[in-house]
């Protein structure tokens, strides 16, 4: 990365304020952009060949196909089994695509039977001759009779996981969750992963969050595979995410396997609505915010031999307030968003997926125009606009000789701009851009051994500007070159044991360094009781990071600025342990408790005193611990569902205190809790279904109090006269009745707001009709009004002095109606 | 960046302003001294302003204290307590602040002729309480520097000029002050005219209007144009659009270019948000905090066309 303080040539040198290298820094000694371009054609070439089935196919058969429904949606963790009288019955568990199969088949005749709870178990024959490589799809039926309460599709997600995988830690909120949970305005999901155990929230008014104790940025948050880099409206209010085109959300709090990079603290991936109605549906709400629109269809079959036909939607939402109100006033703030998603079944049992988004947000007052009349100040005229781009493509694709591939190739953008329309000085400009391509493949070496390995290559950009008043106060850009390749096995040893050995390993190359990062993964998972209900695990693994957000968390909504590592730019990474117990029991109940501890090296904050000549000290490159605990108890069947989810947490950070260069009698460094360090919070959500329809959720949250600066004291504010050399009063800052003040505070994040807490609720009714239904809903947030404090104001210019401030969210009712036919 | 993330934070919390919390009564602050230092190249005296954090209405100051400054060399300078009014621009009664108590603590030191704060030179700062607090801080002075474009004939000190500025847009080119961390631009103007306030446009009788470089390599800025850049929230939108063309020429007008150390652009900048205030980054260590900082001035005085005799162009 290249920072450019002005227009002045400065030379390149590392910063002094960077105590800390994390280990492998600078081991490649290859500082070229050549060496960029090498990697990415190496790693290209490395999933070309990945993609490749084996050469030698074995005289032996095999039967894949996928699990369906009657509708021909994937029916993920189907058991399948396969039989002919002669050996002993094998079992497969279809993926969340569906897929099933088994390969080394001796010829003959087969009956695979395909069961699932909530359907009806089906079973087909079919017979398998040397080197052929049968194709076949299982339909199943509901059960409406023996299962009324239909299962949660989060449910049969997470048990897919606890009985396939060793060590993450995933958790899933569904559609039908997710509509219930009291969002600002309307259902939201970001807010609703808050909710989740080892999240938490620092500020009602931001849907970021923060995941066992590791910065906002630390979180890679997807739709349908691809990254957004900031998933917000207006500063952090309200997601990017319309509900009506989310099928669930899955967030992967740790532990997580080789084929995961490029964050190091949580994984959420937003999957969209991919199933296939029958004609064509739309779906529609309004609220306070905004309204959106839905529609969705399938894709005929008419693509011949390419594919079996799919889905598709095309949704969009857009904030109203600024058109209602334009013939009486302006309102200068309106939000967008156009998302959509084909997917197309291959006739090989594929499946190909192409998701987009565009969402912008528009802050205008370029038409506040100058008054005539006023002899007051006009407003000062700007337009501030900012938004994601997101186009990707996946297929996933059964191969021959019992490979799976699946391969992403996509494109993210975040930009944001703002110009004030009579001074054109002024240039507030960010952008980061990122083309990506991932190719996975898997294979099922038997029963008890699973193979998975990849290859990924992305190219990243970034350009960040601040120009005002003639001078650049800040104005940096770079590109950097991440390829990826990892393997991982998943070995049963024993029925009762799941281990996962595996290893990545990240290349990064910038304009002016290189650096890798090897990255061992270790999980294993041991079932207890008579039913493998039950399960220990313990998971350990370094995880890498080359981006950074200057987000600064303090302030309660703001926009990502995302930097790239380089030579000045230090690259984050995190070795993390964490351990813990699972269980299921019948009734859809499940619980975990899992202790985790991390560290990390790499953690950045801007320095807000950097030396202007010296390009390389912009950031400081600190270190980070974070340990904690969380348990989460949940039902996911019946009319009453939700969980209880309780989370312990201690986080520390330290960074270099470069106000102390050049005092040798100074504490060098500064250590603190990240106002992120919220050491017990408690969520309890629920969602209770009446026989007559009416859903009601409720969410009950509890958390001690966050850290803050405590000012002591305050003092009179001068300024030098530039002109006269002398002191003279200095009106920055909030002027308190006319006085200008400065702020002496106490040490950084010593004191604690008081505790948090706050209950919404969100009642809901479906009318069904003969043209298709509708959803009024009601939802009150802060039922009680709990005044929780989002700022103190600290006035020691009075006497006595007082202390007042900012609570968060008052009690906010809303309304609302969703429409579907 | 950092400011329309706060541009943002404000205007959500002004929506939020029925979300006010109870005011409750504290007990009083800490009581913190406060330094503020900054040593002006080619000036004839040099202050040391003292005081309290506040108590109430009240400024506190720091009578009787051992202020020195001395060179890397060993020579000292040391600063004598004289009126608070040597130290303070005009006099507390005319400030637009009601109710103050001024009680700080002023310290000068008269420089020998010719002054003895060069740029370059490195200064520490020691301040000495009667009650023992002891309170410390460093600066180097910028490099010294000149301004080109215009061209302009300094006074003997090397740091002013009276020359006639156009009244159109102009760009100021200086050369680079070694290790200056920015550049600090002044405009003050007075005697604007009457045609805009004919227009009813607000126009203050004196206008002062701030600009900034940063980066000791930024050296040139459009002037009148870039100037005003923090007041452009403050003044008439009109106002400051019409001084994007110039200044007119029947105004009086004093443009100063400063270069500015590290500490006191540390101390302009701010440091950390917080919602109680502006949070200054301290260069004084020890029993206090504050600044202690210098800059190397040079100011061009252009007076209106009632100015008689009227000096040249610049």
């Amino acid at each position: 990365m290249r920072y450019q303080k002005t227009p002045g040539e400065l030379a390149l040198r590392p910063a002094a304020g960077i105590r800390s290298r994390p280990p492998f820094a600078d081991a490649v000694g290859v500082s070229s952009p050549r060496a960029a371009h090498a990697t990415v054609l190496v790693v290209l070439a490395a999933v070309a060949i990945s993609a490749i089935p084996g050469a030698a196919q074995e005289r032996s058969g095999s039967i894949a196909g996928r699990v369906l429904d009657t509708a021909r949606q994937p029916i993920g963790a189907a058991a399948v089994t396969l039989s002919n009288g002669q050996v002993e019955p094998r079992t497969s568990l279809a993926d969340t695509l569906g897929n099933y199969r088994f390969g080394r088949l001796t010829p003959g005749t087969y009956t695979l039977r395909a069961q699932r709870l909530g359907f009806v178990a089906a079973e087909v024959r079919a017979t398998v001759t040397g080197g052929e490589s049968r194709t076949l799809d299982i339909v199943l039926t509901p059960d409406t009779l023996a299962l009324p309460e239909v299962v949660a599709a989060g449910r049969s997600a997470e048990r897919v996981r606890f009985e396939e995988e060793a060590g993450v830690t995933a958790r899933i909120i569904d559609a039908s969750m997710l509509k219930t949970l009291p969002g600002l305005g309307e259902a939201d999901v970001l807010r609703a992963v808050e909710l989740l155990p080892g999240v938490i929230s620092t500020s009602d008014f931001s849907s970021a969050f923060n995941v066992r104790g590791g910065s906002a940025d630390q979180n890679l948050i997807l739709l349908d595979g691809f990254p957004v880099f900031n998933p917000f409206h207006l500063g952090g209010v309200f997601s990017v995410f319309n509900s009506d085109a989310v099928d669930r959300a899955e967030l992967l709090a740790g532990g997580f396997g080789a084929e995961f990079g490029g964050r190091v603290s949580s994984v959420l991936n937003i999957e969209s609505r991919d199933e296939r109605p029958e004609g064509m549906e739309v779906t529609g709400g309004i609220s306070l915010i905004a309204s959106r629109i839905l529609l969705r269809g399938s894709v005929p079959d008419v693509l011949g031999r390419a594919a079996s036909g799919g889905s598709w939607f095309i949704s969009a939402r857009r904030s109203y307030l600024d058109q209602i109100l334009r013939p009486i006033a302006e309102f200068p703030y309106h939000l967008s968003d156009l998302q959509g998603r084909v997917s197309l079944e291959t006739r090989g049992g594929g499946r190909i997926g192409i998701t987009a988004y565009l969402g912008d947000d528009v802050l205008d007052l370029s038409n506040f125009g100058l008054s005539n009349q006023g002899t007051a100040t006009d407003i000062l005229r700007l337009r501030w606009n900012w938004g994601n781009r997101v186009i990707g493509a996946s297929w996933d694709q059964p191969l021959p000789d019992a490979w799976q591939l699946s391969t992403r190739v996509g494109y993210t953008a975040f930009s944001e701009h703002l110009r004030f329309i009579d001074f054109g000085d002024v240039r507030f400009d960010n952008r980061i851009e990122q083309v990506l391509l991932r190719s996975d493949v898997r294979r099922e070496f038997s029963d008890r051994l699973q193979l998975q390995m990849g290859l990924g290559a992305d190219l990243t950009g970034h350009t960040n500007l601040a120009e005002a008043g003639g001078t650049s106060f800040f104005d940096s850009d770079g590109k950097g070159a991440l390829g990826s390749a990892y393997a991982a096995f998943r070995w049963r040893p024993a029925s009762r044991w799941i281990v996962e050995p595996g290893l990545r390993i990240d290349l990064w190359t910038s304009s002016d360094t290189t650096r890798a990062v090897l990255s061992p993964r270790f999980a294993a998972k041991r079932f207890f009781g008579a039913e493998e209900n039950i399960a220990l695990k313990l998971a350990v693994g370094r995880y890498s990071q080359f981006v950074h957000s200057l987000r600064d968390e303090e302030l309660p909504v703001s926009n990502d600025t995302w930097v790239l590592a380089d030579r000045s730019v230090p690259h984050l990474v995190s070795d993390q342990v964490q351990a813990g117990i699972e269980a299921f029991w019948p009734g859809g109940w499940s619980a975990s408790l899992e202790v985790y501890g991390r560290r990390f090296d790499g953690v950045t904050e801007f320095n807000l005193v950097e030396d202007p000549n010296d390009a390389a000290d912009d950031l400081l490159a600190g270190e980070a611990t974070s340990f904690g605990l969380d348990i989460l108890v949940r039902r996911s069947e019946g009319s009453l569902t939700g969980w209880a989810a309780l989370s312990l947490l201690r986080a520390d950070q330290t960074f270099p205190e470069p106000l102390a260069e050049g005092w040798d009698d100074l504490p060098q460094t500064v250590s603190y809790p990240p106002v992120y360090d919220r050491r017990v919070n408690l969520d309890l959500v629920g969602r209770y279904r009446t026989r007559s329809g009416v859903e009601i959720g409720a969410r009950w949250n509890f958390g001690t109090g966050l850290p803050y600066s405590r000012p002591l004291a305050q003092y009179f504010s001068w300024r030098h006269h530039p002109l006269f050399g002398r002191s003279d009063p200095l009106y920055l800052g909030p002027e308190r009745d006319g006085m200008p003040v400065a702020v002496v505070l106490g040490p950084r994040n010593r004191e604690r707001y008081p505790p948090y807490h706050r209950l919404d609720l969100t009642v809901r009714k479906t009318f069904e009709r003969s043209w298709g239904s509708f959803v009024p809903y009601l939802q009150v947030l802060n039922v009680y009004n709990r005044r929780n404090v989002l700022f103190y104001f600290y006035d020691y210019n009075r006497a006595p002095p007082t202390r007042s401030g900012f609570s968060m969210f008052p009690i906010l009712p809303a309304a609302g109606i969703e429409v579907a036919f | 960046l950092r400011g329309s993330e706060a541009l943002l934070a404000a205007a959500l919390l002004t929506a939020a302003s029925g979300c006010r919390l109870a005011e409750v009564a504290l007990p009083p602050g800490d009581d913190v001294l406060v330094v503020e230092a900054v040593l002006r190249a080619g000036a004839r005296r040099q202050h040391v302003l003292l005081h309290r954090s506040v108590e109430g209405r009240l400024i506190r100051g720091e009578p009787g204290a051992r202020v020195t400054v001395s060179m890397i060399d060993g020579t000292e300078m040391e600063f004598d307590q004289v009126d608070v009014l040597e130290c303070i621009v005009g006099h507390p009664d005319d400030w637009d602040v009601e109710d103050i108590e001024l009680d700080a603590s002023c310290y000068s030191h008269d420089m020998e002729p010719g002054g003895s704060i060069h740029p370059g030179q490195t200064f520490e700062l020691r301040v000495e309480t009667h009650d023992g607090i002891l309170a410390r801080g460093r600066t180097t002075v910028p490099g010294a520097f000149a301004i080109t474009v215009p061209e302009v004939t300094l006074d003997s000190f090397g740091s002013s000029a009276t020359c006639i500025l156009p009244d159109t847009a102009l760009e100021i080119v200086w050369t680079r002050s070694k290790d200056a961390w920015s550049y600090l631009a002044s405009l003050r103007i007075t005697n604007w005219g009457d045609e805009l306030r004919e227009q009813g446009v607000e126009v203050p009788a004196v206008i002062e209007l701030t600009g900034v470089s940063v980066s000791d390599a930024d050296t040139t800025l459009l002037f009148p144009t870039n100037l005003g850049l923090f007041q452009r929230a403050e003044y008439d939108q009109r106002l400051l659009l019409a001084l994007q063309n110039g200044v007119p020429e029947e105004a009086d007008a004093t443009f100063s270019l400063l270069a500015v150390d590290r500490n006191y652009t540390n101390a302009i900048r701010g440091g950390r948000f917080n919602p109680s205030g502006n949070v200054r980054s301290s260069s004084v260590v020890g029993g206090a905090i504050g600044v202690f900082g210098s800059v190397v001035p040079i100011i061009i005085r252009s007076p209106g066309d009632s100015a008689d005799p009227r000096p040249s162009p610049c």
